[in-house]
């Protein structure tokens, strides 16, 4: 017993760097209404990783590619989810969401690390 | 031929094909027979799977695809001429669960083509990309092969990616044990690595390298009874309309022993929707 508790004590430590890690970064967030990102230009410091809120307030589902930030996540109507970004390069990335053509097509949305 | 118009991004992109798919595979044969001034020697010819890839960990939650990956290897001094396919139907199951199952076929010199083997591959994710300093995930895969002599067999493993600025970085480690088999005796140990550089969505350059440090009785054999591929790859990603898109990569490999296809022509393409 007292081992195996060892074992897992010594699992848990090698874990602890990521999980510490984890709090550190700046948040922010986007919320996505009527099809449109707000802020639909967002503002991050360069050289710095970030976590990024999407809370889609709708009641459908939407989407966030961009190629140029290598993402590309589903969320699900009324609920958050969580991206992490950067460090990045000065410069503009370009997003954007589902291309629903009914509503005009994809929400556009622009990550500039300044 | 009519030019077709893609989106790539976010720009539309018209491609005209200049180049006679003949001529593709007329290109493909001459890399796979140039001499690699060794005699091939069927006697002791292994098998190495053509249609390998690299597997990833990334996940997106809905999004479900059309898996086509093919290989053909040369004979080397102790393999076998071979081409290997697999069709397979995969799903993001829920934010860090990728599941999919396919069929593989096989054909290698001096027979015909046969269903090989089928399996389930499953990729499992514990964070977001980039939350953690290297991205982890856990491939889990069960085969059940046509030829019982084989022995279904379970392989898994983790799966290390990384991003430095416009480069993506993934290697991942494989073990695989075989079950009531008369031909595996003992614990496969294989690697998977690739090097990408992301110019642009439609086309990409890099590097792969897929490598078996087993033999079918030894678990770490000796270097000149390895298996160890690399060479240079193009990926790329088709954005098409309703959010579907296609994704493929394809590479040519060069052998490094004898227990190694000289040359490894294989592709994969994924249809996502």
């Amino acid at each position: 017993m007292l081992l195996r508790r060892d074992f897992f004590i010594a699992l848990a430590s090698v874990f602890l760097p990521f999980a510490s890690a984890q709090c550190a970064e700046p948040e922010f967030i986007i919320e996505i209404r009527d099809h449109k990102f707000m802020p639909a230009e967002l503002r991050i410091p360069v050289g710095k990783k970030v976590r990024i809120v999407l809370d889609n307030q709708q009641e459908t589902p939407e989407e966030f590619e961009s190629y140029s930030l290598n993402r590309e996540k589903h969320i699900p109507p009324k609920s958050r989810v969580t991206l992490f970004i950067g460090p990045l390069d000065p410069g503009r990335y370009v997003y954007e969401g589902e291309n629903d053509v009914g509503s005009g097509g994809a929400a556009l949305g622009m990550i500039v690390a300044q | 031929m009519r030019p077709a118009v893609l989106n790539c991004g976010t720009r539309r992109v018209k491609v005209q094909a200049q180049i006679c798919p003949r001529l593709v595979v007329r290109l493909v044969a001459c890399f796979l027979m140039m001499p690699a001034g060794q005699a091939s020697g069927a006697g002791n010819a292994s098998s190495v799977d053509a249609s390998t890839y690299v597997l990833i960990p990334l996940v997106t939650r809905g999004e479900r695809e059309i898996d086509w990956h093919s290989g053909i290897g040369s004979s080397g001094s102790l393999t076998a001429h071979e081409v290997d396919s697999a069709l397979g139907l995969g799903m993001g199951v829920t934010d860090h669960w990728f599941t999919e199952v396919a069929l593989r076929y096989r054909r290698m010199a001096g027979s015909g083509t046969a269903l090989d083997a089928a399996e389930c591959e499953n990729i499992l994710t514990f964070a977001e990309p980039n939350e953690w300093p290297i991205d982890l995930g856990i491939a889990m895969e069960i085969e059940v092969p046509r030829d019982p002599r084989e022995g279904k067999s379970v392989r898994t493993g983790p799966l290390l990616q990384k991003e430095l600025h416009n480069f993506q970085v993934n290697f991942n480690v494989l073990v695989g044990r075989n079950f009531q088999s008369t031909q595996y005796s003992a614990t496969q140990l294989e690697y998977q690595g690739q090097v990408k550089y992301r110019y642009s969505q439609p086309f990409e350059l890099g590097m792969q390298a897929f490598g078996s440090i087993a033999s079918p009785n030894q678990t770490w054999a000796a270097y000149e009874q390895q298996a160890h591929r690399f060479g240079p790859t193009v990926f790329g990603r088709f954005v098409l309309p309703r959010e579907r898109s296609i994704s493929y990569n394809a590479a040519a490999l060069f052998g490094t022993t004898a227990h190694s296809p000289n040359r490894t022509v294989r592709f994969q393409l994924e249809y996502e929707f």
